[in-house]
């Protein structure tokens, strides 16, 4: 039951009434007076309780909802319920869908009216400004009578859900690297003639070939000089283990070090995508929060950023020792394995460089990482007292950064840091340059 | 669609789906607390009757009440002595309860009344007995009489005062005892008879004969329960108490103030008020249900937890600053430098080799970099700001001689080495 802003007018109103009968009856009336507001008060709640009985039964009501698509974090989506009105009355009132604050709905409530026997779609716009499953766990019909006093009001519960996928911004990065990519077929020789690369074809030579690429068997046979082409090598695996512990809930340029995390592996998923690598990605703190594997095929982006969609960092260290097991599980073919991670200093590092080596020993493993922008800054700034001390807790902090990295480059990995908005790229061209390299 | 259609479609109400409670459930829900909430009503309801009764007993000289500043041992030992007493809180009651042959008692210690009631008050019976008059009183009833404390009493010890006079009653009693006070008239009085002087000559009980006799009692205490047995108190309080068949003991109270006092607020606001100002409060009710009533539950959001990174690092700032570890600072300002330099100029990442090469390539004098780089610590902070800025500077110069105009600290970017 509710009651409207008329109801509280109504009984605001009695004040003529009392007053009239008090001028009427003079000194006399003033039990009249009483008498009168009880009688008030009583027409009042009768009027009320009348309205309450008249008004359509919002627990009869039918509430469904159609199915909302999948949108990116940023973009808007359409949901909308279908409100089915059974009974003999018409239905006049409100209506507010529940959606979580951050799924941004609006408008959050709005006026209906649905005649007898039909239905109605009732529309909301939805702007989320988290990632992950936004939820709607209820709708609330409120149906005021005839007089609009008094409401009837039921809560029906009818979930809804909208998944946000990751906003994947660093994909304008990824024509660049795509060109990058075909630029090194038929080219990777000239830069490094070794073991890895592959063997693609044989065409004639032209001025300006390394004379090193020459197949002399191939030119006797044909009577020309012809040399090798190669391409990059393909159908290696590359394995992205995303830690989604403590340390990625630290929010780094406004963006929480996870997020950037996500934008690192969906871009190197992309791109070795397209280079005919298959990538398996794996989210893990204490157990393994999402998994992808590699398939290869169109839909793998679409799945992986379905996958970590709904992740968000938990508040407890991460279990390096899993590590080798899960990167076992996933394939013992020698890959790339990327680790996004952080490790700024040596005390909370020691557990991640105590697992490295069992990994270094089989693959050739990246751990990257992100850098804070503010640390730079503040070892730069060296005006007054404080902001000198600030500079010499700030260059601590890098020298942890660079014996971490070194102890990192010692077990045998190859660190990486930049930040938030230079990981992604930076990650990769590491993968390109590996890739030219052979070294996978 | 066909109406049909439409019609049919809805009829499926899931009603499981509604999750606002019927009417009933809410109450069965309630029901433990809406059993106390009764209990403890009908409790108060109980209390407040109780209480209501028993408060009746209580107030100094109050012939009902039992406590030692009660009267109620007096009034028995008269009511058993055939007299009828008879208790009155206000002048129209004392009125109504008064004859012609009666003892009047006025408790009005307070002095509320004023002359035209104390003027009704004489006229009542054939005796009246004032207990305690105060000055008020004795003014309004133009009597020229001056009054004080008893002396030689005081606030613990009880005086003790005898007769010496010719009224019967006084002279039954011979002594008394208690604490009160003493009446002189200022000029001679006609009838004034004064019992019990103290030891400046006031008396402590004085009767002003006439048509209507009237009595100052000075000392209240020989009517309390808790002195009425000292001395001679009982008897000068049934003699002076007990002479008429019957006695009327008034005391003066709420209900004979209000009269003759102007009309209060209350009484001059128009007669609707009262009612519109309870009619305002319920609209104000009706209006925070009105505004209170949500439309559906609040919805939970798990919100996610988001660390604000370089905490640790502002921390350990000020903890330098705090203990001025302006040696340590200085230690860690020059490993970065020389961290940097060494990168720029391509040589081992220690002082020793840097220091030669920097200066080379800068032109500063080579003590200076060597005293900048592992030269003293500065001891102050004011040093160590000054330390800072000059290392800035010189890594400034060396970029500047490296490669033109640059950022003057390496981004991680660059920082990335090529795998091997």
């Amino acid at each position: 039951m509710a009651v409207s802003g008329w109801f509280v007018l109504l009984v605001l109103l009695g004040v003529v009434p009392l007053v009239g009968t008090s001028v009427v009856l003079g000194d006399a009336g003033d039990g009249a007076v009483y008498g009168a507001l009880g009688v008030w008060l009583a027409l009042c709640l009768l009027l009320g309780i009348l309205d309450l009985f008249l008004a359509a039964p919002a627990r009869r009501m039918t509430v469904e909802r159609r199915p909302i698509a999948k949108i990116r974090l940023g973009q808007s989506a359409r949901s909308e319920l279908v409100l089915g009105n059974p009974s003999a009355r018409g239905l006049r009132g409100m209506v507010r869908d529940g959606w979580e604050p951050s799924a941004r709905a609006v408008p959050s409530r709005q006026r209906i009216r649905v005649p007898p026997h039909e239905r109605r779609v009732i529309a909301v716009t939805l702007t989320p400004f988290r990632r992950g499953e936004r939820t709607s766990p209820h709708v609330t019909v409120r149906a005021f009578g005839p007089l609009r006093l008094w409401a009837r009001q039921a809560t029906h519960a009818v979930p809804g859900t909208i998944r946000v996928i990751p906003p994947f911004h660093s994909r304008r990065h990824l024509p660049s690297l795509i060109a990058q990519l075909t630029e090194m077929d038929g080219r990777t020789h000239t830069m490094l003639r070794g073991a890895g690369t592959e063997f693609d074809s044989l065409r004639e030579y032209v001025r300006g070939d390394d004379v090193r690429s020459i197949d002399w068997r191939a030119t006797a046979r044909r009577g020309d000089v012809v040399v090798r082409t190669w391409r990059p090598e393909r159908d290696r695996r590359v394995i992205i283990l995303v830690d989604s512990g403590r340390t990625s809930a630290a929010r780094i340029d406004n963006e929480p070090r996870i997020d950037t995390s996500f934008e690192a592996a969906l871009l190197l998923t992309a791109l070795a995508h397209s280079a005919g690598d298959r990538v398996d990605c794996v989210v893990h703190d204490q157990r393994t929060r999402a998994r992808v594997r590699g398939t290869g095929g169109a839909t793998q982006l679409s799945r992986m950023v379905d996958a970590l969609a709904p992740v968000t960092p938990e508040l407890i260290e991460t279990d390096w020792a899993a590590l080798p097991g899960l990167v076992r599980n996933v394939t013992t073919q020698r890959s790339l394995v990327v680790l996004l991670t952080t490790a700024d200093s040596p005390g909370t590092a020691r557990p991640l460089l105590a697992m490295l080596p069992q990994l270094t020993t089989k693959h050739t493993v990246v751990v990257a990482g992100v850098t804070d922008p503010l640390l730079l800054e503040a070892a730069a700034a060296r005006t007054d007292r404080d902001e000198t001390y600030r500079a010499a807790a700030a260059e601590q902090a890098l020298a942890d950064r660079r014996r971490v990295d070194a102890a990192i480059r010692l077990c045998g990995a190859i660190p990486l840091s930049a930040t938030p908005q230079e990981l992604p790229p930076a990650l990769a061209r590491r993968y390109l340059a590996l890739k030219a390299s052979g070294a996978l | 669609m066909n109406a049909a259609a439409v019609t049919a479609d809805p009829v499926a109400t899931p009603t499981d789906t509604v999750l606002t409670p019927r009417l009933g459930a809410r109450l069965r829900q309630a029901r433990m607390w809406l059993i106390l909430l009764a209990v403890v009503l009908i409790g108060a309801v109980i209390l407040f009757l109780r209480n209501g009764q028993a408060t009746t007993t209580e107030g100094d000289l109050n012939p009902e009440s039992p406590y030692p500043a009660g009267s109620q041992a007096l009034a028995e030992v008269l009511r058993q002595q055939g007299v009828d007493v008879r208790v009155a809180t206000s002048l129209d009651e004392a009125t109504a309860l008064a004859e012609e042959d009666s003892t009047v008692v006025v408790n009005d210690t307070g002095g509320v009344l004023n002359s035209d009631q104390l003027d009704r008050l004489l006229r009542l019976g054939a005796e009246t007995v004032f207990i305690q008059p105060t000055f008020g009183t004795l003014s309004h009833l133009d009597l020229p009489v001056a009054l004080g404390p008893v002396a030689g009493s005081s606030n613990e010890d009880a005086l003790t005062l005898s007769a010496d006079c010719d009224l019967p009653a006084a002279a039954r009693a011979d002594t008394i005892t208690g604490r009160g006070t003493s009446y002189t008239p200022l000029e001679p009085i006609e009838g004034w008879v004064g019992c019990f002087a103290d030891s400046e000559g006031n008396d402590a009980i004085a009767v002003i004969g006439g048509e209507h006799p009237l009595t100052l009692l000075g000392i209240s205490d020989v009517l309390r329960n808790s002195t009425i047995t000292r001395e001679g108190n009982a008897a000068l309080a049934l003699g002076v108490l007990g002479g008429h068949s019957t006695l009327v003991w008034y005391t003066a109270g709420v209900a004979d103030i209000a009269q003759g006092t102007p009309p209060t607020t209350t009484e001059l606001l128009p007669g609707w008020v009262p009612p519109v100002m309870l009619l305002l409060g319920l609209t104000a009710l009706t209006a925070a249900v009105w505004r209170g009533r949500r439309l559906g539950p609040l919805t939970i959001e798990n919100l996610p937890v988001t660390v604000k990174a370089g905490e640790t690092t502002e921390g350990r700032a000020r903890l330098y600053a705090t203990n001025l570890a302006s040696e340590h600072a200085a230690q860690i300002l020059r490993n970065g430098t020389v961290h940097r330099l060494s990168r720029l100029l391509g040589v081992t990442d220690t002082a020793a080799t840097v220091i030669p090469v920097v200066a080379g390539l800068t032109g500063w004098p080579i003590a200076e970099v060597h005293a900048l780089l592992i030269g003293n610590d500065p001891v102050t902070s004011a040093g160590l700001t000054r330390l800072g800025q000059t290392l800035n500077t010189l890594e400034t110069d060396a970029r500047a001689r490296i490669h033109g105009a640059s950022p003057p600290h390496d981004h991680p970017r660059q920082q990335e080495e090529n795998p091997t």
